[in-house]
């Protein structure tokens, strides 16, 4: 059956890579560029596998925040969520891994197929 | 003044009260010795007094005897008694004339003569004649030829008379008796002592103690003292007085003394039992054979009085006496202390601070050497003065300079006790926390009432041990608040004051304000990690198109478009690793960050570094040796940087050696070389570095000319961060390399480790 990555990813090229790829794995996806969007999509109710998530986002908000809403959420508390960004302060990944993440990627150190073996190691 | 009549009130009253004291002490002693004496002598006296009195009243007892004697032999008496009662008759006349002229010296009552049977056959007294006398003691004496005057009171006239008979004899048989009845008034005259003292007398008693005569005559026929007679025997002495005898007085041991018969003169010392009379002497002797006795009675109070008298005269004397020293005293002392006040009064001038008194003392005695020396002291007290003068400015202007500099510097320093109460704040204090000088002093540094008291409690106690525990400086950075209620951000050092038996005495803290710069470095920290963000996004773009062309993607590719693409990818990643040091480069030039050693095993850093460059070392097909001690090695170390450290040198030993080469990871622990006892080493068979680069070798930016004509990848920047993280935290790197032989680095740790350095930014 189809998996379906919810991608938050503000970098439209990048956007467009990873859907690229992701949809030559199989997988169905859905986009947002900010925690708006994010949550939006989120409440249309449409079922949600994993979640490909950056940190700086369009608007103000950034993926923490989108982090906090889904897990204050019974229905997204157990979300896998893998982080892949190119923001690697320490702080930053330490409060994600707090929150429950799958794994966090630095994009410029990792190759788009690392990171969609790890996605389709975790939820197959 | 006040001081110098003090002292001569002091010298001179203790002075009169102890002459007046022991003077009174020895006017008691001597009292009592006069009264003792006087007591002695009365004794003295009156034993010579009682015996010259008894041989006077012995020898009259004795010439009345004789008369009697003489009498009693005269032809006529014997022949009256012979006579017949007619005869008798006729030579009464003529006998009466021969015995008053025996007689003419004694005032005789009567004379009689007795027959055999007791009748009396004459008598001068005609009244008493034709008496019975067989039943008289002194009859029955005389009878026995025994001489025995008696006392008696005459029936008759009821007067006490002294009876002395004799026995009349012819050719040694007694034929009759002679009687004399005397006075008692020729007899008593003896006893009248002349200039006896009031309350003191005479008594004369006979053999049972009955008093006969008093020179106070009340206590006439009174036993003297508690009579041990027998009622027969007190009935005869009461037949003898004619029923005359009274109550016995207090004298027992006078009494005692008849009763016993003692010849000798006796003494006593009497105080009565019964009435009020205060004490006696009592002296007793006997007369005439124990037949009667001569007493004097003395009452002491005599020689008290005379003691007393002589004590107030002494007393008197004594007073005088110390008045009069008191008086010489006085006029002494006052002469003597007149060179003390001109001591005392130069003395207070040069207590006031004046060394020019000069002291004028002309006598040449103590006053005068004392005098001496204080002008001695004088003059060096004026040297040691100005000498003294001289350095307190010195010392003064010193400690201006210091306190000034400490006053005015923009550093913020407070001076506490060993508890923590600050004692002394500087004007930055007030300008940094605007905490007034009078606010601050007196309160406990680091608390709430203060700037303090904002971070965990944690923190306070970590920083309260190292200082006062461990008496090491405490540096640290602490938030705190000023009195308005705004906070800001301080750099602290905190240190301990010990004294000489390294006690914490005082605590110095230095605060410096550096909550711009705390904003300014996060401003920064912001700005580099959003840069490295933005920086790395068209980076990772560039990679992961690449990537996905290469995996064929968008269609199947040339060799030599892979070859080029390969290309495109491994500058892609250059790039990537030459944006992550530039920003650790940027971090390490600021000389902010972060040092914050914690223990940390060394074999895991390793570890973790060795499988993440696995599969390269794989890929050149290398290997990997590692010496390592058993032990897991814990050392002191801020476990990113170690994992910097040992990341770079592996990464390099792995870039700059060739395929198929070796790579030694060596761990070693020098427990006796305190400054290397950590060293770690990193060596392999590799390019190795020409040595006329070797000097620049850990410059930033710097890569050697033979691996950049091999076009090897790297940075330049590794060796650089390398040796700017041990420079700051105490560590050493060196190396060795041949060319096309191999480099072996070697960073060396000392015991404790890496050192602590506080900053706003980490590396990553």
């Amino acid at each position: 059956m189809t998996k379906t990555i919810l991608v938050v990813e503000d970098e439209k090229s990048l956007s467009f890579a990873i859907e690229d790829s992701l949809v030559r794995n199989n997988f169905k996806v859905l986009k947002a560029n900010s925690e708006e969007g994010a949550t939006k999509i989120l409440n249309t109710g449409q079922k949600i596998d994993a979640v490909w998530l950056d940190h700086y986002l369009l608007g103000k908000k950034t993926g923490l925040d989108f982090m906090r809403f889904l897990r204050q959420d019974e229905k997204w508390k157990n979300l896998p969520v893998f982080v892949v960004t190119n923001s690697v302060g320490d702080d930053k990944i330490s409060s994600y891994n707090v929150m429950g993440i799958e794994k966090y990627f630095v994009k410029s150190d990792s190759t788009l197929s690392d990171i969609i073996d790890s996605i389709k190691d975790s939820i197959s | 003044m006040i001081k110098i009549k003090k002292f001569r009130t002091r010298l001179s009253i203790p002075i009169f009260l102890s002459i007046v004291f022991f003077g009174l002490i020895a006017t008691y002693i001597g009292a009592l010795y006069v009264y003792n004496n006087l007591i002695d002598n009365q004794k003295k006296d009156l034993e010579v007094h009682l015996k010259i009195t008894a041989r006077q009243v012995g020898s009259t007892l004795q010439r009345i005897v004789n008369i009697n004697n003489a009498i009693s032999s005269e032809g006529d008496v014997i022949s009256y008694f012979q006579s017949s009662h007619f005869v008798r008759q006729n030579i009464n006349k003529d006998i009466t004339e021969k015995i008053n002229n025996y007689f003419t010296n004694f005032d005789i009552k009567s004379l009689s003569l007795i027959d055999l049977n007791g009748d009396e056959i004459f008598s001068t007294d005609s009244q008493t004649s034709n008496q019975n006398h067989s039943d008289k003691n002194y009859f029955k004496s005389a009878l026995a030829d025994k001489y025995c005057p008696e006392s008696l009171i005459d029936q008759d006239d009821n007067k006490l008379y002294y009876y002395f008979a004799v026995p009349v004899k012819e050719n040694s048989s007694i034929i009759g008796i002679l009687l004399t009845k005397i006075n008692p008034e020729y007899l008593h005259s003896y006893l009248k002592l002349e200039n006896l003292e009031a309350g003191s007398r005479t008594i004369f008693a006979d053999k049972n103690g009955v008093a006969l005569y008093s020179s106070d005559d009340k206590d006439n026929y009174s036993y003297l003292g508690d009579v041990k007679l027998t009622e027969s025997e007190k009935l005869l002495v009461d037949n003898q007085y004619n029923q005359q005898v009274k109550q016995h007085l207090t004298y027992d041991v006078l009494q005692d003394y008849i009763q016993s018969r003692s010849k000798d003169v006796k003494i006593f010392d009497y105080s009565s039992k019964l009435d009020d009379r205060s004490s006696e002497i009592l002296a007793i002797t006997n007369v005439g054979d124990c037949l009667f006795y001569v007493i004097y009675e003395i009452n002491k109070d005599t020689f008290v009085f005379g003691a007393i008298r002589v004590a107030l005269v002494l007393a008197g004397c004594i007073v005088t006496c110390a008045v009069l020293a008191l008086v010489i005293i006085l006029v002494l002392l006052d002469r003597s202390v007149k060179p003390l006040k001109t001591l005392e009064e130069a003395a207070r001038k040069i207590g006031s601070g004046n060394f020019n008194v000069g002291i004028d003392i002309k006598t040449d005695d103590e006053f005068k050497r004392l005098a001496e020396v204080i002008v001695k002291m004088e003059a060096d007290l004026k040297d040691i003065y100005a000498n003294l003068e001289q350095k307190v400015k010195e010392k003064t202007a010193d400690l201006a300079k210091f306190q000034m500099a400490v006053s005015s510097t923009s550093e913020h320093i407070v001076i506490t006790d060993n508890n923590g109460v600050i004692i002394f704040a500087n004007k930055a204090v007030s300008k940094t926390t605007g905490f007034s000088n009078k606010e601050v002093i007196g309160k406990k540094a680091g608390s709430k009432d203060l700037w303090g008291g904002q971070m965990p409690p944690d923190f306070y106690k970590k920083l309260w041990d190292t200082v006062c525990k461990h008496k090491k400086p405490f540096v640290g950075v602490i938030n705190n608040k000023k009195k308005n209620g705004v906070p800001y951000v301080a750099a602290a050092i905190i240190s301990p004051i010990l004294d000489e038996n390294n006690e914490v005495i005082y605590i110095v803290a230095t605060e410096r304000d550096i909550t711009k710069e705390a904003e300014v470095d996060k401003a920064k920290t912001e700005f580099v990690s959003l840069a490295s963000h933005q920086l790395r996004t068209p980076l990772s773009a560039i990679n992961w198109y690449t990537e996905m062309i290469l995996n064929g993607d968008a269609g199947k590719i040339t060799s030599d478009q892979r070859k080029y693409l390969d290309e495109i990818y491994k500058g892609n990643k250059r790039m990537v690793d030459l944006v992550n040091s530039l920003l650790n480069v940027s971090r390490l030039d600021l000389g902010t960050f972060e040092i914050d050693p914690k223990p940390t095993v060394i074999h895991e850093v390793c570890a973790d570094v060795f499988e993440e460059m696995e599969h390269t070392i794989e890929e050149k097909k290398q290997k990997l040796i590692i010496n390592c001690p058993g032990d897991a090695l814990k050392i002191s170390v801020d476990p990113k940087l170690m994992r910097i450290i040992i990341q770079n040198l592996v990464s390099n030993a792995v870039k700059y050696t060739p395929e198929g080469g070796t790579i030694t990871v060596g761990l070693k622990y020098n427990k006796k070389d305190e400054k290397n006892t950590y060293v770690i080493t990193v060596s392999d068979s590799g390019y190795g570095i020409p040595k006329n680069q070797q000097s620049n070798i850990f410059e930033k930016l710097f890569r050697a000319d033979n691996v950049r004509a091999m076009d090897a990848e790297g940075t330049g920047l590794g060796l650089y961060i390398i040796k700017a993280i041990l420079d700051e935290a105490g560590g050493k790197i060196s190396f060795k390399s041949t060319e096309n032989k191999g480099t072996t680095f070697t960073v060396v740790l000392p015991k404790d480790g890496m050192k602590q350095k506080t900053g706003t930014k980490k590396i990553s």
